[in-house]
């Protein structure tokens, strides 16, 4: 069983067996597996109440690579 | 060009696929990035930079997607947990190089470390920014998470004994097809 918590939204999630087999069959071990299932579906908690956009994302992330660009070739005289 | 995933080493998320993971309708991009960061055999790199910007606009992350500080804090300090993140002094040679591979400086770090870590590929879904043909040269592709995939099964095509693409690929259809049962 996997617990995956997002704030105070908790998720417990039993993998099915199949499952499991399939992913060993497939060369991917059972903790790459159980991470990757951690992480998605924290993701996917987090995200069911986000009203992120994608235009709004990639404002933010041009905003932080701007701010970050201007320190940085500062600091390095670049 | 390394000939398959197997020379690759290292993967540079671009911070507009890591925000994206944020948007309820980007299923994909999740499970692109939850694989990816799982994976023992792969570094997943950032720029220091782009690590310290985000933890100090925490709260105007919070503020437009409407999720609570502390819930955007612990999923970016997971994030960072399983990337690598580098200074850029160590790859400060590498900046100035790129500074002539991208159409728009502020993602000369990006392309940057990519260059210290060739080979090596660039996730982002601002591919018009990088000269795409210049970074093949050295050893740098740039591809959209979808692009990943396709990139994924070409190689299988070419390549059927590598059991571990596979899998990658099944795992990701096994996450989606998860969500849609309503399994998570």
């Amino acid at each position: 069983m996997i617990i995956m918590k997002a704030g105070i939204e908790t998720l417990e999630l039993d993998i099915p067996k199949d499952v499991i087999e399939h992913a060993k069959d497939s060369g991917i071990s059972i903790e790459e597996f159980r991470k990757s299932l951690e992480i998605f579906g924290t993701l996917q908690l987090v995200s069911e109440t986000s009203n992120l956009s994608k235009t709004k994302a990639n404002a933010i992330s041009e905003k932080i690579k701007a701010i970050s660009w201007q320190k940085t070739s500062k600091r390095l005289n670049l | 060009m390394a000939k398959n995933l197997k020379e690759i080493k290292s993967i540079i998320i671009d911070t507009n696929v890591l925000f994206s993971s944020l948007v309820k309708e980007e299923g994909y991009t999740q499970a692109i990035l939850s694989i990816l960061l799982s994976q023992k055999d792969i570094k997943i790199l950032v720029p220091n930079s782009i690590k310290d910007e985000i933890a100090l606009h925490i709260h105007e992350i919070s503020r437009k997607s409407g999720l609570p500080v502390k819930v955007v804090g612990e999923l970016v300090g997971k994030f960072f947990k399983y990337a690598d993140v580098v200074r850029e002094e160590y790859f400060s040679e590498e900046i100035i190089d790129a500074l002539e591979l991208v159409s728009d400086k502020y993602d000369a770090p990006f392309a940057g470390l990519a260059l210290k870590n060739s080979p090596s590929i660039i996730l982002t879904y601002n591919k018009r920014h990088f000269r795409e043909e210049k970074l093949n040269e050295r050893k740098v592709k740039t591809l959209t998470p979808s692009e990943f995939v396709d990139y994924l099964n070409m190689e299988l095509k070419t390549n059927k004994k590598v059991k571990r693409k596979q899998g990658i690929l099944n795992l990701m259809s096994g996450l989606l097809l998860m969500k849609k049962a309503g399994r998570i």
